[in-house]
């Protein structure tokens, strides 16, 4: 029964799955396309030169990490439009409880002898295997665009480093799942659940970026989820990986624990 | 007779919404309910109690003894439910979406039933092989039939089911709940509008008015309650008094014809009528309609 209901779940997010992925990978080969351009002409400094002087400030030395070929195809992984593509798409996915509650589809699964935290299980685990498939999406592309498209000579990233960034997204991204999972429990409208952990993702990206550049900003950004992504900090060998790795883990585990007492509990 | 369906001062509030209040009823094996009462008066908001998906505000509702809120599993694990209206996964073949249904519910489902089910209900294999979004509401009304009679239930809630059906599919349905209820003694909760098929289906009909439940009578008591209109037609005027029997009343009088309404039995106004010069007698009956208008006028 479960495997029929996980099985349903994942058809039913198929095609935006496939297309997110492709778009995703394509991105990854398009930044090793860049990278490689860059290699071949040696044009990485003039990249740092290029730099307005706010983004130097705000980079520092993670400038010079980032113009090289290994730390531009990393770049990949931190860039806003995949991290929060591969967030939103994680919020989405984990809304799917509200979309039966509103569509009635749910009274047809609940009146079969089904327990109401299968439903959650089932969401959880579609949106986490779905979150890890984008990310080995992203990374076959990694690999893929770096065996047909490197130029000769070039270093490669280390597979640990791009993994960690990989992992840490995924992890970034349950996060958010299981945020959105607690808001399918309180809202009566998909769009609205979605929104709401959409448009809180953003807020707390600009969190960090605004933190960067904005002293005052800075005590608060232990809020966001995306603090405990450090990319350049990861890319450079010095990010306390499992304790931030734990620290994205935790509020996933607390919200997906209240996203359980409360979808057991709720009228549907 | 063991008891199915049973609930105990029910109640649900949405907030200051009354959704059903204090709502006791007993449903035994074998029987066919009909659930009646206006649009919004609470029969879905108690068809989602007993399915466990409403959390009861008092009260408590138990499906063969098993509470529908705090031992859900139990109290689902022979329940076949058509909603009222039929939800379904768009991008599914209707094939698909009895399949997964199928694999979902309590048992396996049988083939052969299966097969019969569809030819019945008049789905082909060209149906079955479409998707969803683009059936009729008929249609999808029809695999929401059969999604609930497929796993061979003891107990079928159905909210409003023939609600889209044409006369014959309506026709069909009738048949199958006679059967069931006759060869396998299924337990049938039925809402309905439709009071001439709640009159042919049922044995015992609860009409629910705001929330509460105003009346349980067997369809047999509503019509012994209800007064039967008999229009008397005589061959040649008669002009002496009509006569006086408890449970007759008279409604109009004109020298060959009284039109009275009768409660109980014929008898005594048939014996009466022996002497007069008697044309015609024409007994009407009280339809269920009468009787929930009655009670809604109270």
């Amino acid at each position: 029964m479960f495997s029929a209901l996980v099985m349903r779940s994942l058809a039913r997010t198929r095609n935006l799955f496939i297309v997110l992925a492709a778009l995703v990978a394509l991105f990854q080969v398009l930044i090793v396309v860049v990278a490689s351009s860059f290699e071949t002409s040696r044009s990485f400094d003039a990249l740092i030169a290029l730099a307005p002087a706010v983004v130097q400030r705000s980079l520092g030395s993670s400038l010079g990490v980032l113009a090289t070929f290994t730390g531009m195809v990393m770049m990949a992984y931190l860039h806003p439009i995949v991290v929060l593509t591969v967030v939103q798409f994680a919020a989405f996915v984990a809304t799917e409880p509200v979309g039966e509650v509103e569509t009635w589809l749910v009274d047809l699964v609940l009146a079969r002898p089904i327990a109401r935290h299968w439903i959650v299980t089932r969401t959880l685990v579609v949106t986490f295997a779905l979150t890890v498939a984008l990310a080995v999406a992203m990374l076959l592309a990694t690999w893929g665009g770096l065996t047909l498209l490197a130029p000769a000579g070039a270093r490669w990233p280390a597979v640990s480093t791009v993994v960690s960034l990989a992992v840490h997204l995924v992890l970034v991204a349950w996060c958010f799942g299981a945020l959105g999972l607690l808001a399918a429990t309180f809202a009566r409208r998909r769009g609205t659940a979605f929104a709401f952990v959409a448009v809180t993702a953003v807020c707390l990206y600009l969190l960090i970026a605004i933190a960067d550049a904005w002293t005052p900003a800075a005590p608060f950004r232990w809020i966001s989820p995306f603090h405990y992504f450090r990319g350049f900090a990861i890319i450079g060998g010095t990010a306390p990986t499992a304790r931030n790795l734990f620290v994205l883990a935790v509020p996933t585990v607390a919200l997906s624990a209240l996203a359980y007492w409360r979808f057991a509990r709720q009228d549907l | 007779m063991a008891v199915i369906i049973h609930t105990e001062a029910l109640s649900k509030y949405y907030g200051p919404v009354v959704g059903v209040e204090n709502l006791s009823l007993d449903v035994e094996a074998g029987e066919v309910f009909g659930f009646l009462g206006a649009n919004g008066s609470g029969k879905t908001t108690t068809i989602r109690l007993l399915l466990g998906l409403l959390r009861p505000t008092s009260g408590r509702a138990a499906i063969q003894g098993a509470d529908c809120w705090t031992e859900g599993l139990r109290a689902r694990r022979d329940v076949g439910y058509l909603p009222g209206e039929t939800p379904i996964y768009p991008e599914m073949t209707a094939a698909a979406y009895l399949r997964y249904l199928g694999r979902i519910g309590p048992r396996p489902v049988s083939p052969a039933l299966l097969e019969r089910l569809l030819r019945r209900f008049d789905v082909s294999e060209v149906d079955l092989g479409r998707r969803l979004r683009d059936h009729s509401h008929g249609m999808k009304r029809k695999l929401g039939i059969v999604q609930a009679l497929m796993t061979e239930p003891m107990l079928l809630v159905l909210d409003e089911p023939t609600t889209g059906l044409d006369p014959l599919m309506i026709e069909a349905f009738c048949q199958t709940v006679e059967e069931l209820r006759r060869d396998r003694g299924v337990t049938i909760f039925l809402s309905s509008h439709v009071l001439s098929e709640v009159e042919r289906l049922c044995n015992r009909v609860g009409l629910i008015r705001r929330g509460s439940l105003a009346s349980v009578q067997t369809i047999e008591d509503i019509h012994m309650i209800l007064p039967r209109r008999v229009t008397v037609a005589f061959a040649t005027p008669v002009d002496g008094a009509t006569p006086s029997i408890p449970g007759v009343t008279l409604v109009s009088r004109e020298p060959r014809r009284w039109v009275l309404d009768v409660r109980g039995p014929l008898a005594p106004l048939v014996s009466s009528l022996s002497g007069l010069p008697l044309r015609d007698l024409e007994v009407g009956r009280r339809s269920l309609e009468d009787y929930i208008l009655k009670l809604y006028s109270e």
